[in-house]
């Protein structure tokens, strides 16, 4: 209780509320207020010839909604869909434009409220992801959740990748999709 | 209070725009009075708008100018191209006051009390020269009668015989506040008539029907008067007829005369008037040297102004509606298509013939109501138009050439979000036109052209598109200079073969200029790939054709609306997408053998090899499914016909296209999706693209 208020006072200190989730066993989280809602998995029709993590568009109440498969975007194996999967419908903001988008996740898990001052900076070295996607993480109990940057991650419209490791993979893919 | 300056600003801009016209009109023919009374109300409505608004230094400006024309409107001035030029000026100079009213600005300033002087010049140059000018222009009346009407400070009487129309009362006008202002000029009469009133059966508080004579004993000038009637003329009768006479109000025989018609059933006839106005009346011996005021019966019955035929305007009653709500109504609309689409499929499963029948008056309100809603979003492409008459006029004087602008189709209808768009592009190439493509005078005539060059604009519609080309007959763009550019630039091998149709293309690329000299206006080599890219964000496309010497046209292709469009539903691999029904030309079946394994990709259909783009394969899905034939819709692409091959066409369908988004920029082969009845989504395919893509793919296959 102490330290909550202590945290409250501290300089620039915010309570925010995060939604957690899962992408194969790892967790990563992202502020509720980026979050529209979360869908269960309809019908997604693919766009012919696009890139892999671009899993097709959604009719969402009569809007059309792009969906990304988030563990593809992250250097992972494509999302197998289970009871667990869901769409969140994020809104982010591109070039000054605010757009809607859904993301493929393998389960949610809670929603948490968190001062922004335990988010602590990332170790470069030590990241998997590319640092400017990730805002930085959070220690819960044992394990940690990496908070990322919505707005960096979805719009990045382009083929890049998460990962610094499959960045080349992708690039490849493009050629061979431009052919 | 924000609010409403917003309006007045909006309402400004676009009395402006109408003034602009008016005035670019007026140059080619200055003679045109309908014209200069058009500058006229314009200048007006403006006054009186900035006035209303508190913005007494636009007000007295107009106000200054509005002298000009009204001098000009009543024959007193000859209209100049250096009026015109400062009009013009003036108008510019507006422009930017508009929203800088207090012209805090110091430039606006100066232009502000340069223009005043000018605008006075012209005014008191006139005055002096009043009564040895003659005007070329006459107007019904002799010049002597006009300029006595015009005097001020001389007594005479007017017979004013003013009848509102029915409807007068409706937009709020008041004849009361009107005769008022009249009573105020000077000493008169008003005698009301009621013989039009009903009985109390068919009486309607809401029309008008009393109607006035008026005598008006003042020394008030005529426009004074017109200017009392400047709103009312085009819903009442209004003639005003100008009497040489005084002391005649007063006269007690006048009124007897004035009661006696009033109760017989006619209107006061001129030669009465004339008569007794004679006998009663104190003739004015004016200032005019003419000695033939007062003028016989016959003459002044001409000079009676039939203001009605002359100044009521073709009235297409319109409203203003915000174009949000537009937008709005066209969702709304875009909802009910879809809706609907879902009822016809629940009817189409369950069979029920009542359902079926109101399904089917749904489906036709709500497709007559689409095409209403969409028709209401677009406008004529003609206020872009008249913008380019200056831009051309402007600078064309500064690169000394002459330039006949002609402007064809500027009733076709666009998309107003399409023309905003437009505007800018179009701009470019006009400019490019201008400086580029049309020659000096002197190197026409040599040329055997005239030396007049023409910048022609043209708009068309063709099936769901429109098309508008700028056609000039300047020197033309030579295909060998473009080819050698592209391979000094790196674009082009020496050994490539191209159309000249590609070749053109490269005048889009960036940073790709021909022009050897650089100028203000052109030739930096920043802007046609702009061009091209804004045009392609309006999914249009642009093509060039040009022959040395004779000049060169280009065409830009440009959907009719961004948002509903009839469409053919077909199935692919499971995927449903709609290809506009405008291309579609004919649908064929062919079984699946005949293009598996086809080497030159090519069917023969009707007697006629068409190349077909078997979408299995370049949608990358598995190759052609179970089923033994495929369809074939042909779809007509410019002047190219090719099939494309679909697994089964599902009918016809109305398309809501909604965006897929920024994600899928690279596939723009696909113009958009829209949602089908049961909730599934299908992809409009735009197939135009689609082939040249094909195209481009068989270009690479027979390169490697």
């Amino acid at each position: 209780m102490k330290s909550e208020q202590m945290n409250e006072n501290a300089l620039n200190g915010e309570t925010k509320s995060f939604l957690s989730f899962k992408l194969e066993s790892e967790n990563f989280t992202i502020p509720v207020m980026k979050i529209m809602e979360i869908l269960e998995v309809p019908k997604i029709t693919k766009v012919p010839q696009s890139p892999n993590f671009l899993v097709g568009v959604i009719n969402l109440r009569g809007a059309v909604l792009p969906v990304i498969d988030t563990r593809i975007k992250f250097g992972m194996t494509p999302i197998e869909f289970t009871i667990n999967t869901c769409i969140l419908v994020l809104s982010i903001e591109v070039n000054e434009e605010v757009i809607e988008v859904g993301a493929l996740v393998d389960s949610v898990s809670e929603v948490f409220e968190l001062n922004t001052n335990e988010i602590k900076q990332t170790p470069t070295l030590a990241s998997r992801y590319r640092a400017d996607y990730v805002q930085g993480m959070i220690q819960e109990n044992d394990h940690f959740i990496m908070v990322l940057d919505v707005d960096k991650v979805f719009s990045s419209i382009d083929l890049d990748s998460i990962t610094i490791a499959s960045e080349a993979k992708v690039k490849e893919e493009e050629t061979h999709t431009n052919e | 209070m924000e609010e409403m300056k917003a309006t007045y600003i909006q309402e400004a801009n676009e009395l402006l725009e109408n003034l602009e016209s008016s005035l670019l009109s007026l140059e080619d023919n200055p003679n045109d009075k309908s014209n200069i009374e058009q500058v006229f109300r314009v200048m007006h409505t403006l006054k009186g708008n900035s006035s209303m608004f508190g913005l007494a230094k636009i007000a007295e400006f107009v106000h200054d100018l509005e002298t000009i024309y009204d001098k000009i409107r009543q024959g007193e001035m000859q209209l100049t191209r250096d009026i015109l030029n400062t009009t013009l000026a003036s108008f510019d100079h507006l422009n930017r006051i508009i929203i800088d009213s207090e012209l805090e600005d110091q430039t606006n300033k100066e232009n502000h009390d340069q223009l005043i002087y000018q605008i006075h010049q012209f005014i008191q140059k006139t005055s002096v020269s009043n009564t040895t000018d003659d005007t070329p222009n006459k107007p019904t009346k002799s010049a002597e009668e006009v300029q006595f009407e015009q005097l001020e400070n001389v007594p005479k009487t007017y017979h004013i015989y003013f009848e509102p129309s029915k409807e007068f009362l409706l937009d709020g006008s008041n004849p009361m506040i009107l005769l008022a202002e009249i009573a105020q000029l000077g000493k008169s009469i008003i005698v009301p008539h009621f013989k039009k009133i009903a009985s109390i059966d068919e009486f309607k508080p809401t029309s008008c029907i009393t109607y006035w004579d008026v005598f008006l004993e003042t020394t008030s000038p005529k426009s004074a008067l017109d200017e009392v009637f400047v709103f009312a003329e085009s819903s009442a009768t209004v003639e005003i007829t100008t009497y040489g006479y005084t002391e005649i109000i007063s006269n007690a025989e006048f009124g007897e005369f004035v009661n006696a018609t009033n109760f017989k059933d006619v209107r006061i006839v001129a030669d009465e008037l004339e008569a007794i106005l004679q006998k009663v009346g104190k003739k004015v011996e004016a200032i005019v040297q003419s000695p033939s005021v007062p003028k016989s019966v016959s003459e002044a019955n001409d000079a009676i102004k039939t203001v009605k035929a002359e100044t009521k305007e073709k009235v297409v009653s319109s409203i203003r509606v915000s174009s949000d709500k537009l937008d709005e109504l066209m969702n709304l609309v875009s909802e009910l298509v879809t809706t609907q689409a879902s009822l016809t499929l629940y009817n189409q499963k369950n069979e029920t013939p009542e359902l079926e029948i109101i399904s089917e008056n749904i489906e036709k309100l709500s497709r007559r109501l689409r095409d209403i809603a969409f028709g209401m979003t677009l406008v004529p492409i003609n206020n872009m138009f008249s913008r380019f008459q200056r831009l051309v006029r402007d600078v064309s004087m500064s690169l000394n050439k002459e330039v006949q602008f002609v402007t064809e189709g500027g009733e076709t209808e666009l998309d107003k979000s399409i023309i905003e768009t437009l505007t800018d592009p179009l701009m470019h190439i006009i400019r490019n036109s201008l400086d580029h493509g049309l020659e000096l005078p002197e190197k026409r005539e040599a040329l055997g052209k005239p030396g007049k060059g023409t910048v022609k604009l043209k708009a068309f519609y063709s099936g769901i598109s429109v098309y508008i080309q700028i056609i000039d007959d300047g020197k033309g763009i030579d295909v060998d200079v473009i080819r050698e550019k592209a391979i000094s630039k790196g674009f082009l091998k020496p050994e490539d073969v191209l159309s000249d149709k590609e070749i053109f293309d490269f005048i889009f690329y960036p940073g790709f200029s021909t022009a050897a000299v650089v100028t203000d206006i052109s030739g930096r080599g920043v802007g046609m790939d702009v061009v091209k890219r804004n045009i392609a964000e309006l999914k249009g496309s642009i093509i060039v054709d040009s022959k040395v010497d004779i000049g060169t046209t280009l065409t830009i292709k440009l959907p009719l609306s961004l948002s509903i469009i009839d469409g053919l539903l077909v199935e692919v691999a499971n995927v449903f997408y709609i290809i506009p029904l405008s291309v579609v030309d004919k649908c064929y079946e062919v079984e699946n053998k005949e293009m598996i394994g086809n080497f030159n990709q090519l069917l023969v259909l009707d007697n006629q090899q068409i190349p077909f783009i078997n979408i299995h394969k370049e949608f990358e899905y598995d190759e052609i499914s179970d089923t033994e034939n495929s369809q074939i819709i042909v779809v007509s692409d410019s002047d190219r016909r090719v099939g494309i091959s679909v697994d089964c066409i599902i009918g016809e369908y109305q398309a809501v296209v909604k965006p897929i988004g920024k994600y899928y920029r690279n596939q723009d082969f696909i113009s958009g999706a829209t949602i089908l009845g049961d909730g599934s989504i299908a992809l409009v395919m735009d197939t135009h693209k689609i082939i040249d893509l094909y195209t481009e793919h068989a270009k690479t296959e027979l390169r490697s």
